[in-house]
């Protein structure tokens, strides 16, 4: 189901660009004009507010502090004054995030996107993504049903990368949290641990991406 | 002499004009209270007054030896003194008061001198003449004074005595018992006296009650003023020169304290003066440099949309003229924002806004923002947070602002499938933000005035090869100001690396939740 998108923004050619931006992105987007509109519009109906700050009727923050009162749904701020002000006041006030105008469609769609994608974050012990299926708790790893035999380490790698699909890891952070520097070594053996698991996971495996300059990826399916 | 002084010196000398004056009010009201006692002394001559003297045809007088104090009877001294012997009555031919006899007298003025030279002294004795009037108020003596009208009234109606004063002097007009005779009133006149003081000795006593403190304080007061107007022209002209002179100030007193505290305020007010102007000169750069600096990527950008638009470009140089058109607008933003920061960073010595902020929502949003551009150009650019929050303390605009330029040199001066990585790794209480690349770097001589930490506006704002300029200049300050480090330099397989390295703070969420 098509995420529902709430945009307060009283530009007329900078809304109907995002509003195009948005429906091509497969959202479903309710676009109101201007402050006293968004009043009474019902924040609780959407799933995310896109939010300008100067409005004709009502600022913005004042908006958000009203909306804030009765729902939770996620407010992203656009502004075009780039102080840190207004900045750390929307943010105090409720907002989840915000983007300073001017700004690129992908950039507002991948904050969008970021803000609507996490509450997934907080996921079971149980990673499904493609033809894998990662049990955390049991230390199991199936590739279409088939159960890959991983090592300690190795299922360690798969684990961390699972659980932030699509994000890059950096060498750091695996290292730490998956080699001993006593035993394992440091960032060199990374790649030829994770040469192992792409070779274990065979057409799935090409999903363990290499990400220049900063480690591995698992790419979603 | 301090104006205190002076003042307590204009006071002493108003005050001898006031006592001056307080002496002849006495005298005043003490002559004001001997009238009463006069008119209470005719009440008292009246009652000695016998028929039989009247009808014997004499009017007659009284002479005090002095006057009556101002206390009233008590202190009266007084005795009739008439008829005196051997006073002849008034004969029919006799014009009245006028020939009244003089008795003779102990000490007192001469004939022909006025009655009362001086109220108040041990004066001369007064005369109070007494006539007689028949019921209708014709007098019994030919050419007697006219009766006085109010009291003619009051007697009528039945008063039996009812005194007075009217233009004749202080009077007492007594109906007496013997009616329907030739003296059935009785009317007393003693004239008035002279006032104590002449028309011309009040009008000088008056001057000097009111001139001699006024002048007085006049002659106190001349220097002083003297002193203020001069400080207030030096003021003037001190005004009129932007206060770039000082007043001159003499004495030691309030007006050369004042005088002080002017030239305190005038160098108070030549320094803000000078901030103001600097500020304003800035404001003016400020919009020479931005309408300069966005006019150049501009007109690149208008030229590379003509081309499109007249079809000089096809295919995939079309792409790359779009991809152009990408690059040339992200610098536009960037500068602006750049100039802003700059504004910010030169008129705010001290960081102010201080918030805590969060590096990994921080990354995430310049991520976004490149991420355009850098697959418009063909750059491979990503990015790595860790998966919790890494706070640190600082003014989030900023901190970002810096971390885009750093970000942007590093796409911008890449080449076509280079890579850039901005990953934020934490390690304890620090964090290490680095963006790194594979492109061409840095030529070494400019490498080494990347290190210089001063910003340098004129010659950073120009735009150079190699990733350097503004936005180095205002990473490097924003990274001083926030005692963070940030290292630049190659890196041993090839491309740039700009590190920047700091110490976290305790998340400001889980702070306010245990105290809570």
């Amino acid at each position: 189901m098509a995420s529902k998108i709430l945009l307060i923004e009283d530009d007329k050619n900078l809304g109907d660009q995002i509003v195009t931006h948005l429906k091509r992105d497969g959202f479903e987007v309710t676009w109101v004009q201007d402050g006293l509109a968004a009043l009474d519009t019902d924040p609780k109906q959407h799933d995310l507010v896109v939010l300008d700050l100067m409005l004709p009727g009502a600022h913005g923050l004042d908006i958000l502090k009203i909306y804030r009162e009765t729902a939770e749904t996620p407010v992203l701020v656009l502004s075009a004054r780039n102080e840190t002000s207004t900045k750390v006041r929307a943010l105090a006030l409720g907002a989840d995030d915000y983007v300073t105008k001017p700004f690129w469609p992908e950039e507002l769609l991948a904050r969008i996107q970021a803000r609507l994608r996490r509450p997934l974050l907080h996921a079971s012990d149980v990673i499904e993504t493609g033809a894998l299926r990662i049990d955390l708790s049991a230390r199991v790893v199936e590739n279409a049903g088939q159960r890959v035999d991983l090592t300690r380490i190795e299922f360690d790698l798969l684990a961390a990368l699972g659980q932030r699909i699509g994000s890059a890891v950096t060498r750091q952070t695996l290292v730490d949290r998956v080699l001993d520097p006593d035993r394992e070594g440091t960032g060199r053996t990374l790649d030829v641990h994770f040469s192992r698991v792409r070779k274990k996971l065979g057409s799935e495996g090409a999903r363990i991406a290499t990400v220049w300059g900063v480690g591995y990826r698992l790419l979603p399916s | 002499m301090t104006l205190r002084k002076r003042l307590l010196l204009a006071l002493a000398g108003s005050g001898l004009a006031i006592m001056v004056g307080a002496a002849v009010a006495r005298e005043i009201a003490i002559r004001y209270a001997s009238e009463a006692a006069i008119l209470s002394s005719i009440e008292a001559r009246m009652s000695s007054v016998d028929q039989a003297t009247c009808e014997a045809g004499r009017d007659f007088e009284f002479l005090d030896s002095r006057p009556p104090g101002p206390n009233g009877a008590g202190e009266r001294d007084l005795r009739p003194r008439g008829p005196f012997p051997g006073e002849r009555p008034f004969g029919p031919g006799d014009p009245g008061g006028a020939e009244f006899r003089r008795g003779p007298r102990r000490g007192g003025p001469n004939p022909g001198e006025r009655e009362f030279g001086r109220f108040g002294g041990q004066g001369g004795p007064r005369r109070t003449r007494v006539f007689f009037y028949d019921g209708d108020f014709s007098p019994r003596a030919p050419g007697g004074p006219a009766f006085p009208e109010a009291a003619k009234a009051s007697l009528r109606a039945g008063e039996t005595f009812v005194n007075g004063r009217d233009k004749g002097g202080f009077f007492g007009a007594l109906a007496t018992s013997w009616t329907g005779g030739p003296c059935a009133y009785a009317l007393a006149i003693m004239p008035t006296p002279p006032p104590l003081a002449s028309f011309t000795s009040l009008i000088i006593g008056a001057l000097l009650l009111i001139g001699a403190p006024a002048m007085v304080l006049w002659l106190a007061l001349a220097q002083p003023v003297a002193r203020i107007r001069a400080l207030a022209s030096g003021v003037r002209d001190a005004a009129a020169g932007r206060y770039e002179t000082s007043v001159a100030v003499t004495g030691r007193d309030e007006i050369a304290d004042l005088g002080h505290a002017f030239n305190d305020a005038s160098a108070t007010v030549r320094v803000h003066l000078a901030e103001v102007e600097r500020r304003e000169k800035a404001l003016r750069d400020f919009v020479a440099h931005t309408t300069h600096d966005v006019a150049l990527p501009l007109s690149v950008l208008l030229s590379h949309v003509t081309r499109l638009r007249q079809g000089d470009v096809g295919g995939g140089a079309a792409e790359s003229t779009v991809s152009a058109i990408a690059q040339e607008t992200q610098y536009i933003a960037s500068l602006l924002a750049n100039l802003e920061a700059v504004a910010r960073l030169e008129s705010d010595a001290t960081l102010h806004e201080r918030h805590p902020v969060d590096l990994a929502a921080l990354v995430e949003r310049v991520a976004a923002r490149h991420r355009a551009v850098a697959s418009s150009t063909g750059v491979d650019f990503n990015h790595s947070v860790p998966a919790t929050a890494a706070w640190v303390e600082g003014d989030v605009t900023l901190i970002e602002q810096a971390v885009n330029n750093l970000v942007h040199n590093a796409i911008q001066y890449n080449h076509a499938d280079g890579h850039v990585a901005l990953v934020l790794d934490l390690s304890g209480a620090q964090f290490t933000l680095s963006v790194t690349d594979d492109g061409p770097g840095v030529p070494a001589s400019d490498l080494a005035r990347l290190g210089e930490s001063r910003f340098r506006s004129e010659e950073a704002r120009s735009r150079r090869p190699g990733g350097t300029g503004l936005g180095l200049s205002i990473a490097r300050d924003v990274a001083r100001r926030h005692d963070f480090t940030l290292t630049l330099g190659h890196r041993p397989e090839g491309g740039f690396e700009a590190v920047l390295a700091g110490t976290l703070i305790r998340d400001p969420s889980a702070e306010k939740s245990s105290n809570a």
